[in-house]
């Protein structure tokens, strides 16, 4: 609370940007014939999914991408290296951003809101499987930010970087029925983005699919990937800035 | 004039030390254009049309390059350098250097454009000349495109500078940042085209100046119908200057006001 008025506006802009994508999506829906085999029903629950997500993600880890480019140019990333825990689980945990609780609070009752509307009864195994996506999903988009501080350890100076990452994660955004072939290959296995938001609503409107299993294992595999990169990254790593 | 180039050509010194991080555009532009042609395809396919909003297939999806090229060409990160250094205690340094803040920051930025316009929008927009050919764009309209790319990243820097200079007031601006970013991509066209817009917030739009960073210029390069002569295409650089001088004239007094609160945090 050190800068009030930041603190105010952020909370309010924090929720108004997170309300754009489903924003997005809406106008794209209603000013075009839409995405196949989705109602416009289907989609706000998807929208209100997207919501809930990039509330959660922002809250936990927001602040991550705007510090450790900050951390590595003027050189106070040393410091995180004489700690005694190791500097990554450091960058992780102080990635919590309290603007963005408003969004998880308005993802939620949006996400409500769009299941009593769709008409969906919820049953226990659904509620289960739900859940077992939040925490994989948190668990590849960790392995994401590892990434990205393994690139930001690597390059120092981008300040693209964040753009990058924010569309790459943008493909999360739409549902799977826009890709083909390949492309759909990846945003459902290879580089699953859907286990964030596009598997969350299929299980909801009790669609299941083989390639849930198969992205749930690959996200723990890029897990311990990602930690294995920025391992030999730090190795490497010498002290810029300062 | 003098001391403006030779700063330019510091930072252009620095950028090319970290030459590689503009690399990393060429790899991910495409990717991200597969993205928007996946999304477009399968719309115009989905509802059977061939124009949408005035767009064809290949102009809409080459409205979204272009916005990749608006990151390129016209995004600056004043705001956050100036209210970093205004947090760090370095604007002292800055104060007593015989050149103004303004044209330090701008100096920075424009050697940041110079720079990715040969490593980042050459590259990718050879790439993206690749993936999907535009049938539709002519020599004529690139070069108004790029012309016309020069007063947005202006215009854009002078934004920046409006609001990192607020930082002098509030301290830590992130919040305001946000806002900013979240505003600016939804009027200047960098979300949607602003014909998605609806009526209403097409015409307040209409007077503001943000559509002349990146929807107006974008019409530009797709070679609009009413960009074919030369009369709107002067009309648009006589606009975009007059929020040039507007703006610039506005920085500086906002700038003289907010001066009088600095006090120098940390060292």
């Amino acid at each position: 609370m050190e800068f009030r008025a930041d603190f105010i506006l952020g909370v309010f802009s924090t929720f108004t940007f997170s309300c754009t994508i489903p924003l997005v999506q809406f106008l794209i829906y209603t000013r075009t014939s839409g995405y196949p085999d989705w109602s416009f029903a289907q989609i706000l629950l998807f929208s209100a999914m997207l919501l809930f997500w990039s509330g959660i993600t922002e809250t936990a880890f927001g602040e991550i991408k705007y510090s450790i480019q900050d951390k590595v140019k003027t050189g106070s990333f040393d410091r995180l290296l004489v700690l005694p825990y190791p500097a990554i689980i450091m960058i992780l945990t102080k990635g919590f951003n309290y603007r963005s609780f408003g969004t998880i609070l308005a993802g939620a009752i949006a996400l409500v809101y769009s299941i009593l509307n769709l008409g969906i009864v919820v049953q226990w195994w659904q509620i289960l499987l739900f859940f077992c996506f939040l925490v994989i999903g948190l668990l590849f988009y960790i392995s994401l930010l590892i990434l990205y501080c393994t690139l930001c350890l690597a390059i120092v100076n981008m300040m693209r970087l964040k753009d990058i990452f924010d569309k790459l994660v943008s493909f999360s955004f739409y549902p799977a029925e826009i890709f083909g072939g390949v492309f759909k290959f990846f945003y459902l296995i290879i580089i699953p983005v859907a286990v964030w938001i596009y598997f969350p609503v299929q299980i909801l409107l009790h669609r299941l699919d083989i390639y849930m299993l198969y992205a749930m294992l690959i996200s723990i595999l890029l897990l311990f990937l990602s930690l294995v990169l920025w391992n030999l990254r730090i190795k490497k790593y010498t002290s810029a800035g300062g | 004039m003098k001391l403006l180039s030779e700063t330019i050509r510091l930072h252009l010194k620095v950028y090319l030390y970290y030459r590689w991080a503009f690399f990393i555009s060429i790899i991910i532009d495409p990717v991200m254009l597969v993205l928007i042609i996946s999304i477009f395809t399968t719309i115009y396919t989905n509802g059977q049309q061939e124009i949408i909003l005035g767009y064809s297939c290949t102009q809409m999806i080459w409205y979204f390059a272009a916005v990749r090229f608006y990151y390129a060409l016209a995004v600056s990160y004043s705001d956050n350098e100036l209210s970093q250094d205004i947090l760090s205690g370095n604007m002292i340094v800055r104060l007593i250097k015989p050149i103004h803040v303004m044209k330090w920051f701008f100096s920075k930025s424009a050697a940041n454009k110079i720079f990715a316009f040969f490593l980042e929008f050459l590259p990718s927009f050879f790439i993206f000349l690749m993936i999907v050919y535009p049938d539709f764009l002519t020599w004529l309209s690139f070069i108004k495109y790029l012309l016309l790319m020069i007063p947005a990243f202006i215009l854009f820097f002078l934004i920046s500078f409006l609001i990192g200079t607020t930082g002098f007031l509030l301290k830590s601006i992130s919040a305001l940042q946000m806002v900013k970013a979240f505003f600016l991509q939804f009027v200047s066209g960098a979300f949607l085209p602003i014909d998605f817009l609806p009526e209403t917030a097409r015409r307040i739009i209409g007077y503001m100046p943000f559509q002349y960073i990146c929807y107006i210029p974008a019409r530009f390069l797709l070679n609009m119908p009413e960009t074919a002569g030369w009369g709107y295409f002067l009309r648009v650089l006589a606009v975009g200057g007059i929020w040039i001088v507007i703006l610039y004239i506005l920085c500086r007094i906002y700038w003289l006001l907010m001066i009088k609160k600095f006090t120098a945090v940390g060292c």
